[in-house]
């Protein structure tokens, strides 16, 4: 049932109708109908300030959040990204030491994708260049008289294609004695 | 308003949560690539060192051989061992014992290789053969196994 003003009728929790204050009454208490509505308006205010510091807040939290995250993921990734280069370049260096110290220098075949380059201090550097990684392996011969020493260095980099160019991933150091009634020198 | 940024917050936290475990793993599978590249470069150096001592040993064997073929026949062979016994003694981790020479070189991890040569006779052209050659766990070493009896056996 709506009053005169087309309002419902205000009401305290207990069922009972609130009398609005009337400025020509003495001794009422309460709250005039005009002050209560600028009071409205102020708390609506304040809760929509209220609110968008509190999104503001938010959002700049998440941004913050959001930009350490990243940083993480990224960072580990590169680290990834290291660790299978470098694991790579060791099996692969590992795989020519051994099979020099099998067979020697007869191992590293033009017809195998292997180059040969004299250096100028003596010895020998074979090459071979990978899609990621470029393994050269470092020769001198020595002739001790009793037979032939072969020692060196096998050295991975990585390629000019690869995120660690020209960095050395691995260096093993080789050797290899062959007497020469065995065929030494 | 209060629910969605209570799910905001989880959310973050759990990427924050899983970013952090990536790093982590990211770093500890480096590090264990990173040691395993050292000790394979231990290794490695220790088996080219293994080849420089055996083309030292060779030489002390030829220079033997060759001072013992200007003994009387019969004489040889003790001089052989005796010229031998002398040559080899200054030299570190090699040791003759019956007519076998046995050869050891360490690593820093506390892993050894260890090869085994026979002497061959003086009537032969050549003038050692490899017995053996393999990679020892040195006690108290890094690379030692404590081991652990799971099963004595009938």
């Amino acid at each position: 049932m709506t009053n005169a003003r087309g309002r419902l009728p205000l009401v305290n929790a207990f069922g009972q109708r609130f009398q609005p204050f009337d400025n020509k009454q003495s001794g009422n208490s309460g709250v005039g109908r005009e002050s209560k509505r600028k009071l409205v308006t102020i708390m609506k205010r304040h809760s929509s300030a209220v609110f968008l510091m509190e999104l503001t807040l938010v959002i700049l939290f998440f941004s913050l959040s959001a930009v350490v995250t990243l940083r993480l993921f990224v960072t580990a990734h590169q680290q990834e990204q290291q660790s299978a280069l470098r694991s790579d370049a060791l099996e692969l260096a590992e795989d020519a030491a051994e099979q020099f110290h099998a067979q020697g220098a007869a191992f590293f075949d033009s017809a195998d994708g292997w180059s040969s380059t004299p250096l100028e201090q003596g010895g020998t550097v074979y090459s071979w260049d990978g899609s990621d990684l470029l393994l050269e392996v470092f020769l001198q011969q020595e002739d001790t008289g009793a037979g032939a020493l072969e020692s060196g260095e096998v050295r991975i980099t990585g390629s000019e294609k690869s995120v660690s160019r020209g960095q050395v991933l691995c260096s093993l150091p080789v050797g290899r004695y062959i007497p020469k009634e065995a065929g030494g020198i | 308003m209060g629910a969605s940024s209570v799910l905001m917050i989880f959310i973050v936290l759990c990427l924050t949560a899983f970013g952090v475990l990536s790093l982590v793993s990211a770093r500890a599978d480096l590090r264990l690539t990173d040691k395993t590249a050292d000790a394979a470069q231990e290794y490695h150096s220790a088996d080219a060192r293994t080849d420089q001592l055996l083309s030292l040993i060779d030489q002390k064997l030829a220079a033997a051989r060759d001072d013992a073929s200007r003994l009387p026949a019969a004489e040889a062979p003790a001089g052989y061992t005796a010229l031998l016994s002398a040559s080899l003694s200054g030299l570190e981790g090699v040791r003759l014992e019956d007519g076998r020479i046995f050869l050891t070189v360490s690593m820093t991890d506390g892993r050894e290789i260890r090869t085994e040569l026979e002497l061959l006779p003086l009537e032969e052209q050549e003038r050692y053969r490899v017995v053996s050659r393999q990679l020892y766990a040195a006690p108290g070493g890094d690379g030692q196994d404590d081991g652990l009896n799971v099963w004595p056996g009938f």
